[in-house]
């Protein structure tokens, strides 16, 4: 029995999941992790590092960890892909002049060996601002169609009105789920490669 | 840290113990890359009881400003604004309204690609009442963006901004309002600022004074030569609520020692009233005096 197998054998019984919230900075990613979990969304100061949040999903334990999208803190986002069962890519939909650096970050992410395999949600946040891009310009904008190496998803919501963080998270919880824990093939320990990807909107 | 109590703290300590777990936290960001999982997570938990303390202390000696979004409840599906009606009187051809070309475009006001120009409220649509705002590439310009209460016309009015995002500007003077969102900023060079907003990010930009209130830590990054003061009283409004504590956080420098890439303007170098632009006014703002007066290139 590899490694891999009973890491995943352990996890079965937590039923816990493993969630990277990345994204420029000035995205959101904070503010929807705390208006998830019932905090004040007032006093949040750009994150310099990291925040982990634990809640319970469902019957499912989720960490999440929310990592500061600044430049001179993207370097540390590698630090946290190992294990990673969904990636929540968190976009800022008012940010048209960083629209091009969002999809290339993107992309860049995609390649990484220890993200495969994870799934991947797409927040279009700031729904509730005037001049924010739908998410289907934004589903152009960063160039979403081409992604055949992940299951994806993207969703338009709003941290102020909390518009469809929940309908987000359970997309990944089902997405993870069905991948980890109803598979009837956990000897292999493979990230399902190729899937087809899941398309909204 | 444990042995402090909400109670005995004053804001510069406080201030001490902010910078100090930002470097605690890098620190810990950096280790991230030899420590096991098992030790990080302790770590995290640690700091995260460190800033729960850290976060009453801050409370306790700084009185929370009452600074909120008041939004009213704006529907959250796609709501594009009206289309900027092209006969805007004063410059039909400045279109601010970006238009993309899907078949259900959203819009956003824009103003971008102007030089040696006053810009006020008249520029936006006039239907325009709350919107965030995109400004790029302006150069020698001056922009207003608080009601003129003088003018018979729809400068009068007042508009919410929601957000803000700029890139490249230069030489130009920017006053805002209390904006209800953050601001986002690239590329600025030898500009006065002068706004209120919910989380200020600034980044590769030089040589630029900063008259700003907000509630958490504006951040800079990739900056050289900002300085911060507070948003000038003389453009508070009744009403707002104004926190004036700085705490500026430079993303390129988590060490013990100061941003060398930031300062606190000093007192005899805030520009006194009468030189920052009337509202109200009727007549011509003259954009080169204006600029003359206030930039800090040419006030040395
Ligand atoms: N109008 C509006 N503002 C939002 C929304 N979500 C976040 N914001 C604002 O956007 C700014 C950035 O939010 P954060 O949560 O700090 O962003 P972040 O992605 O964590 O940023 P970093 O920590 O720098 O990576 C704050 O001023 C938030 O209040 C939203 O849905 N609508
Ligand atoms: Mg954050």
């Amino acid at each position: 029995m590899g490694l891999l197998t009973i890491i995943r054998k352990n996890r079965q019984k937590e039923k816990e999941m493993r969630i990277l919230f990345l994204g420029l900075d000035n995205a959101g990613k904070t503010t929807i992790l705390k208006k998830l979990n019932g905090e004040d969304i007032m006093g949040i100061s750009p994150t310099l590092g990291f925040n982990i949040k634990t809640f319970v999903h469902r019957k499912y334990t989720l960490n999440i960890w929310d990592v500061g999208g600044q430049r001179t803190l993207r370097p540390y986002w590698r630090n946290y892909f190992e294990q990673t069962d969904a990636l929540v890519w968190v976009v800022d939909s008012g940010d048209r002049l960083r629209m091009n650096d969002c999809k290339e970050e993107l992309h860049g992410l995609l390649l990484e060996d220890r993200l495969a395999g994870a799934s991947l949600l797409i927040f279009a946040n700031k729904q509730d601002l005037q001049g924010s891009m739908s998410s289907t310009e934004i589903r152009d904008a960063l160039d979403l169609l081409s992604i055949k190496s992940h299951r994806w998803k993207i969703l338009p919501c709003s941290a102020m009105t909390g518009e469809n963080l929940v309908e987000g998270l359970d997309w990944v919880v089902d997405d993870v789920a069905g991948r980890l824990y109803y598979s009837t093939t956990t000897e292999d320990a493979m990230p399902r490669q190729g899937a087809s990807p899941v398309v909204v909107h | 840290m444990s042995g402090l109590s909400a109670g005995s703290a004053d804001s510069k300590a406080v201030q001490q113990l902010s910078t100090d777990f930002a470097k605690l936290r890098k620190e810990l960001t950096d280790a991230t890359n030899f420590l096991p999982p098992y030790n990080q997570r302790q770590c995290e938990l640690q700091l995260k009881e460190v800033e729960g303390s850290l976060e009453k202390l801050r409370t306790a000696a700084a009185p929370k400003p009452k600074f909120a979004f008041k939004r009213k409840a704006v529907p959250s599906v796609q709501s594009p604004l009206p289309t900027a009606s092209p006969a805007s009187r004063d410059a039909p051809e400045k279109a601010v309204v970006v238009t993309s070309s899907n078949a259900t475009p959203s819009t956003g006001v824009t103003i971008s690609g102007r030089s040696h120009e006053f810009i006020d409220l008249s520029s936006l649509p006039p239907s325009v009442s709350a919107t965030d705002l995109i400004i790029s590439d302006l150069d020698h310009c001056v922009l207003y963006m608080l009601p003129r209460p003088g003018l018979e016309d729809d400068t009068a009015r007042d508009v919410r901004i929601t957000a803000l995002h700029a890139r490249n500007v230069r030489n130009s003077v920017l006053i805002m309002p209390m904006i209800e969102g953050s601001a986002l900023l690239h590329d600025v060079s030898q500009c006065v600022l002068a706004l209120g907003c919910h989380q200020y990010r600034m980044h590769t930009s030089t040589q630029t004074d900063v008259y700003i209130s907000l509630a958490s830590n504006p951040v800079i990054e990739h900056c050289k030569e900002i300085r911060f003061a507070n948003y000038p009283r003389f453009l508070q409004r009744a009403g707002d609520e104004y926190p004036s504590t700085l705490t500026v956080q430079d993303f390129s420098h988590i060490r013990p020692t100061p941003s060398p890439n930031w300062s606190i303007l000093p007192e005899d170098a805030v520009s006194p009233e009468e030189h920052w632009p009337k509202p109200g006014v009727a007549d011509n703002i003259d954009v080169d005096l204006v600029l003359q007066r206030l930039l800090p290139s040419s006030r040395g």
